[in-house]
């Protein structure tokens, strides 16, 4: 897809801004607070119908201000036009997201249809956080491929949360009847083992990817690092073995609860399922949370992220836009050359930085390749 | 004080207390119910009362109503051996505009949510138990599509079929009017789940 043009009315610290992008690189050129990653954060609305940053809506409305509005201009791969309007008012407090003019009864059914991959320096923590952020990693790109893992990610979420209710409660009540619990279990297991099985299957995939998009930023030759290569394992939330089917998931996770159901009244909280599990990140099988290097981190991240771009791409048969947050600023120039020779295969993308020097000599800009600059919420082209 | 009648700001308080009204929209009825004549206010004012008096729960179906037991469970010709369990009173107008289903209904009063502190006991269920007597030989569960529905759908499941009646539940699926063609992937996947076999 091709973001042409978007509109922004109250939102952060953009009043009314208006950026036509071109179909390559954008490069949005700033001062730290000037509003830079507040634009990636209303394309990110666009495509994700929220923020990658902020926790609420509410925290991206501008200062004073009663709504904020965005509107969108994309053009599809196969040269279909479509507008997105997003729209959120403060008090009564609601978000409403519209395509084509038709207002989206589930702003989930928006996730996926205009794709985006997003890179900005909270991401670090996929790699050296803890397995939480792994899980949002994989779960954010299966919901843009597969609007039903993302239905079933959400009413998880949501039974997970009724079912250790009870749980809690039963810590401070004393006991309930097991036909109070039951019911939320086996809906559990049903969300869960499928969760369970597409992710599996996701890794399994993704693995080819990671190892590839990998080799093609390592550094230039003369460092050593060539022969790195680097994996991804999928540890489930419960017992499974390699060729559990899908009805086998579900299954195996009832019997999981089923055996651990005293252990859960005893602690009040749900202890199997994939909100257990754990995505391990190698390089040469060395566990990249605890052991990598800064520089291991930075490639792998970057890695995963053109893995995600390029997984998506062939999954929808549609290019996603490529939104790069301020990422060349820790990197040493052989390595952002190399990601942004990358980059430049990918289609388009909105890239922003403190100066164009990241951006070395070599990229012509002009009507293929854009340049803007961002001061007070106003955002121009670059002369 | 922001308002210059402590009337004015009593009613706008109320108004925003109302399901998806803001204070904005609050301050327009309320200035709107100002303009108005008298008699107008007064006959508003008297159905809000009344809908407090004069309605009351059926002491069969616990559907709302004026007369206990209600008209469709008084009525001679509704089909007393099927069952319809719903969440809300809403739920009943919805089905009733149809014209189709012929049976009798139970109306729940929610659907378990343990967030909102709702268990088995906050329900009809046992009112619910108590009809089927023999007379009732199909229930049909239809509780609203979302994962409190569901947990409720299993649960009156697991305490009726030892009952010995048919348990059926409502096709998750594609809306009436869509086509299959438009309908988003989640939907379809559902719709494909709960086929039903022919
Ligand atoms: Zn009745």
């Amino acid at each position: 897809m091709i973001l042409s043009a978007i509109t922004l009315t109250n939102f952060r610290n953009h009043a009314a801004t208006v950026v036509k992008f071109a179909s390559g690189i954008n490069a949005v050129l700033g001062k730290n607070g000037q509003g830079k990653t507040n634009l990636l954060e209303a394309v990110s609305y666009v495509g994700l119908t929220k923020s990658f940053y902020a926790a609420s809506d509410r925290d991206v409305l501008c200062f004073g201000a009663e709504e904020f509005t965005l509107d969108a201009r994309i053009a599809s791969d196969a040269g279909v036009e479509h507008r997105v309007g997003v729209r959120y008012t403060r008090e009564p407090s609601g978000k409403s997201v519209a395509v084509d003019g038709l207002e989206q009864a589930r702003l989930a059914s928006v996730i996926g249809r205009f794709p985006v991959v997003i890179l900005s320096p909270e991401h670090g923590a996929i790699t050296s956080g803890g397995p939480a952020e792994r899980r949002k990693f994989m779960d954010v790109t299966l919901s843009q491929v597969a609007a039903a893992y993302l239905d079933d990610a959400m009413e998880y979420r949501r039974v997970l949360r009724q079912r250790n209710r009870i749980l809690s409660d039963g810590l401070q009540r004393g006991p309930f009847p097991s036909a109070v619990i039951e019911p939320w279990t086996e809906s559990l297991a049903r969300y869960g083992g499928r969760i369970a099985f597409r992710r599996r299957a996701f890794v399994e995939e993704f693995r080819a990817y990671v190892r590839d998009a990998y080799r093609s930023i390592l550094p230039l030759e003369g460092e050593a690092t060539d022969a790195e290569e680097p994996d991804l394992a999928y540890e489930c939330g419960f017992p499974v073995e390699a060729e559990t089917t899908a009805e086998g998931m579900t299954d195996r996770m009832a019997a999981a609860l089923a055996s651990r159901r005293l252990e859960e009244q005893r602690r009040g909280i749900t202890l199997a399922g994939p909100h257990r599990d754990e995505i391990h990140l190698t390089i040469n099988g060395v566990d990249v949370q605890h052991f990598a290097s800064q520089g291991q981190h930075k490639t792998i991240l970057v890695a995963l992220k053109i893995a995600e771009y390029r997984y998506m791409r062939e999954r929808r048969q549609e290019a996603p836009l490529l939104l790069l947050d301020d990422v060349f600023s820790e990197l040493d120039t052989g390595r952002a050359r190399r990601i942004l020779d990358v980059t430049l295969a990918m289609g388009q993308s909105i890239i922003t930085a403190t100066d164009d020097r990241a951006f070395g000599g070599s990229i012509g800009w002009g009507d293929k390749n854009r340049r803007f600059t961002i001061e007070h919420g106003t955002c121009r082209p670059a002369a | 004080m922001l308002y210059t009648s402590e009337a004015l700001q009593q009613l706008i308080e109320e108004f925003s207390k109302l399901p998806g009204i803001g204070r904005k929209s609050a301050q327009r009825l309320a200035l709107y119910l100002l303009k108005q004549q008298r008699e107008d206010v007064v006959r508003m004012a008297k159905a809000m009362v009344n809908l407090k008096d004069k309605i009351r729960p059926c002491s069969v179906c616990c559907n709302i109503t004026e007369e206990d037991p209600c008209a469709i469970c008084s009525s001679a010709k509704r089909d007393r051996s099927i069952l319809c369990v719903v969440e809300e009173p809403n739920d009943v107008i919805a089905l009733e505009k149809t014209n189709e289903f012929r049976g009798l209904y139970h109306v729940l009063g929610g659907s378990l949510s343990p967030l909102e502190g709702i268990g088995p006991d906050d329900l009809k269920v046992k009112e619910l138990l108590l009809r089927i007597d023999g007379t009732v030989v199909e229930v049909i569960l239809a509780m609203n599509p979302n994962v409190e529905g569901e947990a409720t759908t299993i649960y009156l499941t697991r305490l009726l079929k030892p009952l010995g009646v048919a348990v059926s539940r409502l096709a998750r699926g594609i809306p009436v009017g869509g086509d299959l063609e438009f309908a988003d992937e989640a939907t379809l996947t559902r719709a494909l789940e709960g086929r039903i076999s022919l």
